[in-house]
């Protein structure tokens, strides 16, 4: 049964903890391994939290709240283990793989950003089946016809779709150190992504989102940050954005 | 408070969840997660750029999801 419950893998061994209790009413601590840490609160008998949006909140403030004093890669909610030998254990068995990724997030943040697939412009799918009229053809080869010209229009949707995505997120990964993104994650989403960026360049990715928005007067942007960078830090996880384009 | 404001706030902790619950370090291979309803509130402004007809637009339609969880993906891609 797994008693702590852990906020994030954090640079400073002596990093200055939140003072008020964690998830489950107890206090923060910090269990080190050489120079990292592992922050963590105890669970009453091991329970593990539900995924109400509070406690949510909670696990970000606190790691937010580590953000502002340390470098951190911040755990998935819901991160428990067993007791403090295992939280060493764990920190040294994957010791090389956490410095190599505070080294990669130090002094970086994640921006969001979600574009949304604009109602029509060509991008949707066709809404009723063509009319493939020829007195010849059967209506069996009249159905298969008209599928094939769906599939087509789709196909053709889909890659203009892709193309502009990428058209979108290429001047952005030029600003970022590392990005990841997916191109048609859904119908109704156009790019969804995620941008490691130098804390000094945030404004300027703003700058260029909105100048985005403004030549792609249709589409809509959605940036948001800065957070953690949750999508920098996935190791043995499921779930990754599919694309990484990697300047580091 | 604006509508506006009220929206893209709300779209602010959908954003949350979407990197809370899916991404982040994992030190164990099993997760536990049971997931309540959520309740869609405040945290704090994050919102950097966005129109106002996309954050309503997320907002209505995290509003008609059912509850956040580890499951299919929703129609615009968050708010698992």
């Amino acid at each position: 049964m797994a008693h702590l419950y852990v906020y994030a893998i954090t640079d400073r061994t002596d990093v200055s903890l939140p003072k008020d209790p964690g998830i489950g009413g107890h206090p923060i601590v910090a269990l080190s391994h050489q120079d990292i840490a592992a922050v963590v609160s105890s669970l009453e008998d091991g329970r593990p939290p539900a995924a109400s949006s509070t406690a949510v909140r909670h696990h970000e403030e606190v790691v937010e709240a580590l953000m502002l004093r340390s470098t951190v890669l911040p755990a998935r909610f819901g991160t428990l283990v067993t007791d403090e030998v295992k939280a060493r254990d764990l920190l040294g068995a994957r010791y090389s793989a956490f410095v190599e990724m505070l080294r990669r997030v130090r002094g970086r943040v994640e921006l969001g950003l979600r574009v949304l697939w604009p109602g029509d412009a060509g991008g949707s799918t066709p809404s009723g089946r063509s009319v493939v009229r020829s007195p010849l053809a059967s209506s069996g080869t009249r159905y298969l016809l008209a599928r094939l010209e769906e599939e087509r229009r789709s196909c053709a949707a889909q890659r203009r779709g892709e193309a502009l995505a990428l058209e979108i997120h290429r001047p952005l990964a030029a600003i970022a150190f590392e990005s990841a993104y997916e191109t048609m994650p859904t119908p109704r989403t156009l790019l969804a992504a995620a941008y490691l960026v130098d804390r000094g360049r945030i404004e300027r990715m703003r700058r260029e989102v909105g100048a985005l928005a403004r030549d792609f007067a249709t589409l809509r942007p959605l940036l948001t940050g800065p957070w953690p960078p949750y999508h920098f830090c996935v190791g043995a996880s499921s779930g990754d954005l599919v694309s990484r384009g990697d300047r580091g | 408070m604006t509508h506006a404001g009220l929206a893209e706030r709300e779209v602010t902790v959908l954003e949350l969840l979407d990197r809370a619950l899916d991404k982040g370090v994992v030190l164990q291979g099993d997760l536990t997660l049971s997931v309540a309803d959520v309740d869609l509130i405040y945290v704090g402004v994050k919102v950097l750029l966005s129109s106002v007809e996309t954050a309503e637009r997320m907002r209505r339609t995290a509003a008609a999801q059912p509850t956040a969880g580890r499951t299919q993906p929703d129609p615009v891609g968050m708010g698992r």
